[in-house]
């Protein structure tokens, strides 16, 4: 039994507000292994958002309640310090958005943003960071670096944009890269390749990923395991053949069978009172 | 519907300045509207002298004392507020649907519109509040206190348009301001029905800020003799008059200048509370 | 029903003049689910505009059976093509209730009498499946889906015949997604509309439209019935995007071109 990279075990996170209390996520469990892709699926409010923020250690409004353990190489970092978690950000764990123009400092250049992220792994100088920043770029068969170091984000096309974040985000050789929605914004074709390049680059550094989304073709292409979140709970957990070939959870099921297909067979009719998927057990395979 | 229990007091209650802002502008429209009820001696108001009484300390009598010629103070003060709020209700109501049918036209009629209305925007900001409200009085014959509310309502409007003017522009691109047009609204609609409403939370707020900085103007205004003349209480003057009377009877200027501070006040903690609530940029 | 001939457009951004659109030819047909699709930047959405008239086109003309739209139309022009937006969340004014944003075409057109205006909306909600109480509500207590319903209902309240759809459903989750396509297929039936569907989604388009053309850098790269572009794609373009769609059996695999 060897020791996972990052293990959640009952999650729990609640947000009081002027209505009463919002249970986001209730008691929820996930872990990733060394080097594994990890889908975490789930449709708007479903929770899986915030979960990334909590790995991240954003969400620390006084508002906020959080229970439960995130155990990164078996240390809770659930309620660390802003201090302890500067030193993990960026480092051991980094986090690609799903807008890459907007994740960017639209007043910056590109040169400037690699500096930033070059400096969390030791002091250099802008010279050397900028040749790190290139050599890193050319690797993703990206043509003249140079051109797009001295660009600002605006100048690059959305295709490009992810290319750079993704880039930026592995330059660290992080353990763990977390990918919120990485390629909602783009057209299908771009969002082929940064994922391609999120599997060349993560395989070679051996990092995890755990990729946030609701588009289950996304999840086929790119993950090993799979977790379906609903409203907070985790209904339905498997390797990505068992689930795609054999969905347990009702829930899991209506999501495969809501998305048209390229077979042309019509879209499927609906239950008009589906159960609350929520209430129906979790499905391991 | 209770105003207390709604979602939005409950935001605006948070901050505890703002809740004391509210308290004072309350207390003091309060005042303001039973001035006559509730005054000792409202007579003073008016031409009125009582040598025998003048320049005599606070007391139980005349709890902010008397000035020189016998009026009380405390009686003069609330009703100075009168004047006050007065100055700043007609002087809004003018400036704000200046400002805000201007700011709206420039926003979203058309790039010509645009040119020439901000033109004129752009040159009547560049003046100070207080100069312009200065020359517009000089070039009239008497001061009194409509001039001065002309005046001042004058250097105001602007400050509504350049408000309107950028949340128009912002708004104008949205998905429901399109739904309109391609539905055939007209202009005009689109303008007073589609975007205004969205102006509400952020003109509410400069609304409330401004009666603070409306009344600050008009009061330095007429500490410079220029707004409402005697004998009707007029704060500004009341702090002018006692001035060169200082420090000996030094309530003469204390309370007419301690009551401006209170009013200024209230408004703007009011005005911030109001800001937080919306979450907007005045 | 509706033609588009030669139909032109560009724009200058920074110095630099982009071929939005060029020489677009196109017939449309009453009934039909006529889709557009094409990634960003492929003109579609200029095309759209252009149809609605927000954009007014350099050359080249647009027929709505035998008379000609321009970009200054009637009001009868207007009401007979209406616009569901992509983006759910910008499309209702948020200061305005269900009823006051339905009822804006229903005064603008005068389609009922003033007093007959709250039953008619009722019953546009009621074709989305929203209850009545929805009218006294305002957006931001709506769900994405449900917006995106009012925005349908808003859409037939003229009582129109073509109805241009701009990725109605891409700003939506999955299961939501393909209610409101079934939603909108009903009502297609029901009140005998035209629908321009334009989207990215080339899955969608398979299952609804019964023709599409296919748009590249402002040129139509293919163009026929759906059924033949996908079994058969003639042009690289195409079949590149059809390989390129996220599919989750194996069994569409199998239909992708090799």
């Amino acid at each position: 039994m060897y020791n996972k990279l990052l293990k959640i075990e009952d999650l729990e996170l609640s947000f009081k507000m002027y209505e009463g209390i919002s249970y986001v996520l209730k008691k929820i469990n996930l872990d990733l292994n060394k080097g594994e892709k990890v889908a975490l699926v789930g449709e708007s409010g479903s929770g899986k958002s915030v979960t990334t923020k909590l790995i991240l250690g954003l969400l620390n409004q006084k508002n906020v309640t959080k229970k439960g353990k995130i155990l990164f190489n078996d240390r809770n970092i659930l309620n660390l310090s802003q201090n302890e978690f500067k030193k993990i950000r960026g480092n051991n764990i980094t986090i690609i958005f799903q807008d890459p123009i907007a994740a960017l400092n639209p007043v910056f250049k590109i040169k400037d943003q690699f500096y930033e992220v070059n400096l969390n792994d030791k002091k250099m100088s802008k010279k050397d960071s900028f040749i790190r920043a290139c050599e890193a770029l050319n690797k993703v068969s990206i043509r003249d670096p140079e051109r797009i170091l001295e660009s600002y984000p605006f100048q690059l096309s959305g295709g490009l944009a992810q290319r750079v974040v993704i880039t930026m985000a592995m330059i660290n050789k992080p353990e763990l890269l977390l990918a919120d929605e990485p390629s909602t914004a783009l057209d299908v074709k771009i969002q082929n390749q940064a994922l391609d390049l999120m599997d060349d680059l993560t395989r070679e550094t051996n990092t995890a990923v755990l990729l946030i989304t609701h588009n289950m073709g996304v999840v086929r292409k790119f993950a090993e395991k799979v977790y379906v979140i609903y409203r907070g709970v985790i209904v339905e957990e498997g390797t990505k053949k068992q689930l795609f070939k054999n969905p347990g959870h009702p829930y899991t099921k209506a999501l495969l069978e809501s998305i048209p297909k390229l077979s042309g067979d019509g879209l499927p009719t609906h239950d008009n009172n589906p159960p609350d998927y929520a209430l129906i057990p979790k499905y391991v395979h | 519907m209770n105003i207390f229990k709604t979602k939005y007091f409950y935001k605006y209650s948070r901050n505890p300045l703002s809740v004391i802002g509210l308290v004072i502008v309350t207390i003091v429209i309060s005042l303001a509207l039973l001035a006559p009820y509730i005054t000792p001696f409202p007579e003073h108001v008016g031409p009125f002298t009582d040598f025998a009484n003048k320049s005599k300390p606070p007391s139980w009598k005349y709890i902010f004392g008397t000035d020189k010629i016998g009026r009380d103070i405390f009686t003069r003060v609330v009703f100075g507020y009168r004047i006050s709020l007065t100055l700043g209700f007609v002087v809004l109501s003018i400036a704000v649907p200046i400002g805000v049918a201007m700011g709206l036209c420039a926003g979203y009629i058309g790039r010509k519109t645009e040119l020439i209305l901000m033109r004129i925007t752009d040159i009547f900001l560049a003046i100070p509040a207080l100069v312009l409200a200065l020359s517009i009085i000089g070039l009239l014959d008497r001061p009194n206190l409509f001039y001065t509310m002309i005046a001042v309502s004058m250097a105001w409007w602007p400050w509504y348009t350049r408000l309107i003017y950028n949340i128009t522009r912002s708004i104008k691109t949205e998905g429901y301001i399109t739904a309109a047009e391609i539905m055939g609204a007209s202009k005009l609609h689109i303008m007073f029905r589609e975007i205004l409403p969205n102006c509400l939370p952020s003109l509410l707020t400069k609304i409330t800020l401004d009666l603070g900085f409306v009344i600050l103007v008009g009061s330095s205004l007429s500490f410079l003799g220029l707004g409402a003349q005697s004998p009707t209480p007029d704060l500004g003057t009341m702090v002018a008059k006692g001035a060169s009377f200082l420090p000996d009877t030094w309530w003469f200027s204390l309370f007419p200048g301690f009551a401006i501070l209170i009013i200024v006040l209230g408004f703007n903690l009011v005005g911030d509370g109001l800001k937080d609530m919306f979450d907007v940029d005045v | 029903m509706i033609k588009i001939s030669n139909i032109s457009k560009k724009f200058f951004i920074k110095n630099t003049i982009v071929k939005a659109l060029q020489d677009i030819n196109l017939i449309i047909e009453e009934k039909d689910c006529f889709a557009i699709v094409g990634e960003s930047g492929s003109g579609k959405t200029t095309l759209a505009n252009i149809i609605l008239g927000i954009y007014q086109q350099d050359n080249g003309d647009i027929w709505f059976e035998k008379n000609q739209l321009h970009r200054k139309r009637s009001l009868y022009q207007r009401k007979l093509i209406q616009y569901v937006q992509q983006n759910p969340m910008s499309t209702l004014n948020p200061k305005k209730t269900i009823l006051n944003t339905i009822s804006l075409p229903l005064k603008i057109h005068n389609v009922v009498n003033k007093n007959q205006i709250t039953e008619r909306v009722k019953t546009l909600l009621s074709y989305v499946g929203l209850e009545p109480e929805f009218m006294v509500r305002y957006p931001d207590t709506l769900s994405g889906g449900q917006k995106q319903r009012v925005a349908i209902a808003r859409a037939l309240a003229a009582e129109p015949r073509v109805l241009i759809l701009d990725e109605p459903t891409s700003a939506l989750d999955v299961i939501v997604q393909s209610k409101v396509l079934n939603l909108l297929l009903k009502l297609k039936k029901e009140f005998n509309l035209t629908y321009i569907f334009i989207t990215h989604d080339l899955s969608v388009v398979r299952n609804i439209a019964n023709k599409v053309i296919v748009m590249n850098k402002g040129k139509i790269e293919e163009s026929g019935n759906t059924k033949n572009v996908f079994l058969n794609p003639q042009s690289q373009y195409t079949k590149e995007l059809i390989k390129a769609i996220p599919t989750v059996l194996d069994e569409e695999d199998a239909l992708k071109p090799k």
